[in-house]
């Protein structure tokens, strides 16, 4: 069945009857959780991405649609026509769950509808992904910052080989952490973990590439008006080619014991171990 | 020397993301490498031309084979 929505007409089949398995068939709907793995409560929540729930693709597969599971409608969208990535049904990567697959220049982006810019009380970031390839200095697999400027917000990108959260400044060493990236595993199975507590910047890699970093830093993260984007740094110059399966973030640090429940959920889920 | 290519790292809203210059304005970083050369053009600060001729220069200057790996990929990929 395909909608008109805007100026575009999408196919608005659930997964199943696009040939997709449903992985967790009486689930919570709203969380993308299920069976005996339910999606657990997190304090601040303004972002879920799931490849699993509520992605429209045109008669290509191509990705139009990718709809927020947080209940703050903070969905992604497709912000170039040329520029799509392709949804996967089933990624053996990523546990035979399906998966966003980003190629050169492919962008997803998400919106502030529920300001998403509120970054007073630190952030809490999960990325699921599979690493394809990078063919420029500085590869971002996520963003939410200015542009392709990137002095207000913050990113992850690649960058002497580590993989690097950075906040209000790419270019400040005291604003950005990293874990060693020299050869990231192609078509691996990686959590990525970026936490701010406005004490320390933290980031995690569990699966393949398993490493952690922290730095002390406290400064608030200098906002943005500038959308949220998945594989993609502000401009076709600085992406990244990666598979993403799910995407996770809150406005808050989350308590250890709410991020200690999203990890068991997300290892479970992808049999990261 | 050949021209280097300069990212922002200030907080003028209003500054270029970018330049291509032989000696970069206080405010920019150097960060030169292959592919950066043609990032400045894909943004728009200098045309496909002069990109091309100073990633030929940096070529030259420093000699094919102390590119990085990631340099020769691109090459490879981008430029061959």
């Amino acid at each position: 069945m395909f909608i008109k929505k805007g100026n575009k007409f999408i196919n608005a089949l659930p997964l199943w009857k696009k040939g997709m398995h449903p992985f967790q068939p009486f689930g919570n709907v709203a969380t993308g959780g299920g069976g005996g793995n339910p999606f657990p409560s997190v304090t601040g929540l303004i972002l879920h991405l799931d490849a699993g729930l509520d992605v429209s693709t045109n008669i290509s597969n191509e990705v139009i649609d990718w709809l927020d599971q947080s209940g703050n409608n903070n969905d992604g969208y497709d912000p170039f026509s040329s520029r799509r990535p392709i949804l996967t049904a089933s990624n053996a990567n990523l546990n035979s769950l399906p998966s966003v697959d980003f190629g050169n220049d492919d962008v997803i982006n998400v919106d502030d509808s529920v300001t998403m810019d509120n970054v007073g009380n630190g952030l809490t970031l999960y990325v699921v992904f599979s690493y394809v390839s990078d063919n420029n200095s500085f590869p971002h697999l996520i963003s939410h910052t200015n542009g392709s400027t990137w002095t207000e917000g913050w990113g992850v990108y690649i960058r002497d080989n580590q993989l690097q959260f950075y906040v209000n400044n790419w270019n400040s060493p005291s604003q950005r952490v990293g874990v060693t990236y020299s050869s990231p595993v192609v078509n691996g199975k990686s959590i990525l973990k970026c936490v701010y507590d406005r004490t320390n910047l933290y980031i995690e890699l569990m699966g393949d590439n398993a490493g952690s970093a922290t730095k002390a830093y406290t400064a608030a993260i200098n906002t943005t008006i500038y959308p949220f984007q998945l594989c993609y740094g502000g401009s076709t110059s600085w992406d990244i080619n990666a598979n993403i399966a799910e995407v996770i973030y809150a406005d808050s640090t989350m308590t250890a014991a709410q991020r200690t429940n999203v990890e068991n959920y997300l290892k479970t889920k992808f049999n990261v171990t | 020397m050949g021209k280097k290519v300069g990212k922002y790292a200030g907080t003028d809203a209003n500054a270029n993301t970018l330049q291509l210059k032989e000696v970069l304005d206080s405010d920019y970083v150097d960060i030169t490498f292959l592919d950066t050369f043609f990032a400045v053009s894909n943004e728009g600060f200098c045309t496909e031309a002069e990109a091309t001729q100073a990633a030929q220069d940096y070529i030259n200057e420093i000699g094919f084979d102390n590119l990085s790996d990631k340099e020769k990929a691109y090459h490879a990929a981008n430029l061959a």
